[in-house]
């Protein structure tokens, strides 16, 4: 170490966070291989993630998930101390409580970064289902499209073969996309490339997003 | 015009109305661009102009913008030619180039800072983020801190729509500053309180104290400190650095 290395100390300031919120259907028919493949992507994603010193440190993960009921099963907590519970499949799908809760959970986040003078990128929503919202959705796609016109934040939605492309495509203002089969580890590692990309982009970043056709049906 | 002295020569020293300055600099690529194989898109440049004024310039090629490094480079060099005006110098510039390499004016987009100091005044300007510092006798002070928009790896650029509004230009008595800090956002979170754009003192004094001592190969120094293990494990952004001090 030179002289100059030695001598020059760092300002201490809370790392820039990049929020990203999980919306997953547990519903009923995602039990058997559905669920246990979907477990296995979040423990993908948490997996590669901590692998990257800054995005560990960036990210911070929230987990919604709808079957039956709406619960937030993990609430905000840096990637790097993410440890993905197993969920169960259950109930019917009330996904359009699921985005609603997932929305109001990045407002709250935004308002906590801001009180606190912490600096933050766009938060990431991703939406993840197998069928179609059993619940009252159109609010919902409201606030989503509202948010997106305000560049609020950045919504993904993403179907498996059975799910209602067609109400995806209503409420996400991006195309949603179909997983190639039960996929879900492709997905997650490439939400993890994604969010590796966004919490160390720098401004004018377009954040280009690595390839989709790992796990999507392009 | 005076390009940036080279790493073989001694520390550039310039006389700004009978006072002797001593210029360094350095800009690296961040870990982050080498990784993904991309080059540095900061520059910097320093010049005197006719008039005897001493001009720094730091510029931030925008991320994955192609050719944002041409673009920064555009900027700094027309910056320091034109102390009177040195962001439309440097706009008029890259959007000449642009317009000459039939290249989208986006693809070479760059934040500018410029620091002029003067016989009387020191005069800091500024388009989107980076921060300029003063050494003065109330310590450390940024004369022009960051500017972000609400997310952190947005700002403006020179090329932006807009740009013009998003200009920035603050002046001080030159008297009381014994050192100026022009140095690009890649910095920011090691050496500013970024909640309030505060310069954090134990950054700047040792970089300045050394400026001031500087002899043969200080800026191969500066340039391995910025690209140091300690310096990428808190950003892997591109990092620029210009330092002028007053000789005692």
């Amino acid at each position: 170490m030179t002289s100059l290395e030695a001598a020059v100390e760092f300002a201490t300031n809370p790392e820039p966070r990049c929020a990203c919120v999980l919306v997953l259907d547990t519903s009923a028919s995602m039990g058997g291989a559905p669920i246990t493949a979907l477990n296995d992507g979040v423990r993908a994603f948490a997996a590669d993630v901590a692998h990257d010193q800054l995005a560990r440190q960036r990210v911070e993960v929230c987990v919604v998930t709808f079957g039956g009921t709406v619960d937030v099963t993990q609430d905000f907590v840096t990637a790097g101390a993410f440890e993905p519970s197993t969920l169960q499949a259950g109930g019917g799908t009330p996904m359009g409580g699921a985005i609603d809760r997932a929305l109001d959970l990045v407002a709250e986040r935004k308002a906590t970064y801001r009180a606190n003078g912490i600096a933050y990128y766009r938060p990431w929503v991703l939406l993840i289902t197998d069928g179609a919202p059993t619940d009252e959705w159109q609010p919902a796609a409201e606030r989503v499209h509202r948010a997106e016109a305000d560049n609020e934040l950045a919504f993904f939605a993403v179907g498996t073969e059975g799910a209602d492309l067609d109400t995806l495509g209503r409420i996400a203002t991006r195309t949603p996309l179909r997983l190639k089969g039960l996929s879900f580890v492709e997905l997650f590692v490439w939400l993890s490339q994604s969010q590796r990309r966004v919490s160390a982009s720098r401004p004018g970043d377009q954040t280009a997003l690595p390839p989709v056709d790992g796990w999507a049906v392009v | 015009m005076t390009a940036t002295a080279t790493s073989t020569t001694c520390v550039a020293q310039v006389e700004v109305a009978a006072t002797r300055w001593s210029v360094l600099g350095a800009s690296v690529a961040g870990a982050g661009h080498l990784a993904a194989g991309l080059p540095g898109q900061d520059a910097h440049a320093w010049a005197m102009s006719d008039d005897g004024r001493l001009v720094l310039a730091v510029a931030d090629g925008a991320g994955s913008a192609p050719c944002s490094e041409r673009g920064a480079a555009a900027a700094v060099l027309a910056a320091v030619g034109a102390p009177d005006d040195p962001v439309g110098a440097a706009r008029a510039a890259v959007m000449a180039a642009a317009a000459a390499s039939g290249t989208p004016p986006s693809h070479l987009a760059s934040t500018l800072l410029v620091c002029v100091v003067g016989g009387d005044e020191i005069v800091g300007w500024a388009v989107g983020d980076g921060a300029v510092i003063l050494e003065g006798r109330a310590g450390m002070v940024a004369l022009l801190p960051p500017e972000h928009g609400e997310y952190r790896n947005e700002t403006v650029f020179i090329t932006s729509d807009g740009w013009e509004s998003s200009v920035r230009r603050v002046a001080s008595a030159v008297d009381e500053v014994a050192g100026v800090a022009v140095m690009s956002d890649g910095l920011e979170l090691l050496a500013l309180d970024v909640g309030t754009g505060t310069p954090h003192a134990p950054f700047f004094a040792p970089l300045l104290r050394f400026a001031r001592g500087a002899g043969r190969g200080a800026e191969d120094e500066l340039a391995s400190f910025l690209s140091s293990e300690r310096v990428a494990a808190r950003t892997d952004d591109d990092c620029s650095l210009l330092l002028a001090v007053r000789a005692a």
